[in-house]
């Protein structure tokens, strides 16, 4: 039994089937442990890995920066999350990998990844469909990036990571953790510091969330929704399989 | 780091900054303020009509520090 890997196995679980073959797979796959302070990079961008990162605790995000020192941010990870596992096949990082928040991560050798995948072919198809949902986060973020307003941008944010968030069973009734600055919600959002936090005094004042103390708590889940106008499609989640805090259900 | 607070004004529609933030110093507040100026009157004037767009940096003890304006004046 290794906890590290139990949020993975749970957000696995919820966008397609492990037998339990797959699932001791997982289990023995060897982790190598360490804490991150906020703000560490774990892999830069064009540097060769030969090993993936799963987050165990606290958010990675992914990254690229222009030479000017404008930063995009283009997607956050928490526990369950292997972010880099696209490495297996690209080797040579594209973006950076950083640590956003102090984190605990697990590396995992990549031979340790394809001798698993090759033992379980379910196991490929579902990491295969995990990687493809990833990319599916990426096309509904892009859309909000270019085409939609601050506030509804944010709002779809905290809907997402709230859904995500219950995925991997990190939810506490309606509230979760996420343990970010002003300044990263700007360079999440593509606006300045100030625009981002009078946005998210916005969505304070309309009483549909609340965000203190690095704590997310949606108070009126279908409102944050329609003003993200959120559709939970894009991650693929298998209907039932959110569990008790399933936001679709709030 | 010092406080700054931003209050924003769309035509006599006040929002007044309760909360601040911290940044490294006033040139950083002056470019963050101009910067969300131009975010905030990208996403105002597209709804039309005439609209006057106002940022005011204050120190943590409220004293002002830099104010600026943006006027949109649909011409026939």
């Amino acid at each position: 039994m290794n906890s590290a890997i139990d949020p993975l196995l749970h957000r696995l679980e919820t966008i397609g089937t492990l037998t339990d073959a797959d699932r001791e797979e997982l289990r023995r796959l060897p982790l190598r442990e360490s804490d991150l302070a906020k703000g560490s990079e774990i892999v830069a961008d064009g540097e060769v890995s030969s090993s993936c990162c799963l987050v165990v605790s606290g958010y990675l995000c992914r990254s690229k920066t222009l030479p000017n020192g404008n930063r995009q941010i283009f997607s956050l990870h928490t526990a369950g999350d292997i972010p880099d596992l696209h490495s297996l096949h690209l080797n040579m990082m594209d973006h950076s990998l950083s640590a956003i928040s102090d984190c605990r991560i697990a590396r995992i050798p990549h031979d340790a990844v394809y001798e698993a995948l090759d033992r379980s072919p379910t196991l490929n198809a579902l990491l295969w469909r995990d990687t493809l949902i990833d990319s599916a986060a990426f096309r509904a973020w892009m859309l909000m990036l270019g085409q939609a307003e601050a506030v509804s941008r944010m709002a779809h944010f905290f809907c997402e990571l709230f859904t995500r968030a219950a995925m991997a069973g990190l939810t506490e009734n309606n509230t979760f953790a996420l343990p970010l600055t002003q300044a990263d919600l700007g360079d999440i959002l593509g606006i300045s510091m100030v625009h981002a936090n009078r946005t998210l005094q916005d969505l304070r004042g309309r009483g549909v969330m609340d965000f203190d103390q690095q704590i997310v708590s949606i108070l009126r889940w279908q409102e944050l929704r329609k003003l993200g106008q959120f559709d939970p499609s894009y991650l693929h989640y298998l209907d039932g399989r959110v569990g008790r805090d399933n936001p679709a259900k709030l | 780091m010092p406080r700054f607070y931003f209050d924003f004004a769309s035509n006599d529609d006040v929002s007044v900054d309760t909360i601040g933030q911290e940044l490294e110093n006033e040139d950083m507040a002056h470019k963050e303020a101009v910067k969300a100026l131009a975010e905030i009157a990208a996403e105002e004037i597209p709804r039309d009509g005439e609209l006057v767009l106002t940022v005011t940096v204050t120190d943590a003890e409220r004293q002002t520090l830099f104010t600026a304006q943006m006027t949109f004046r649909p011409t026939i």
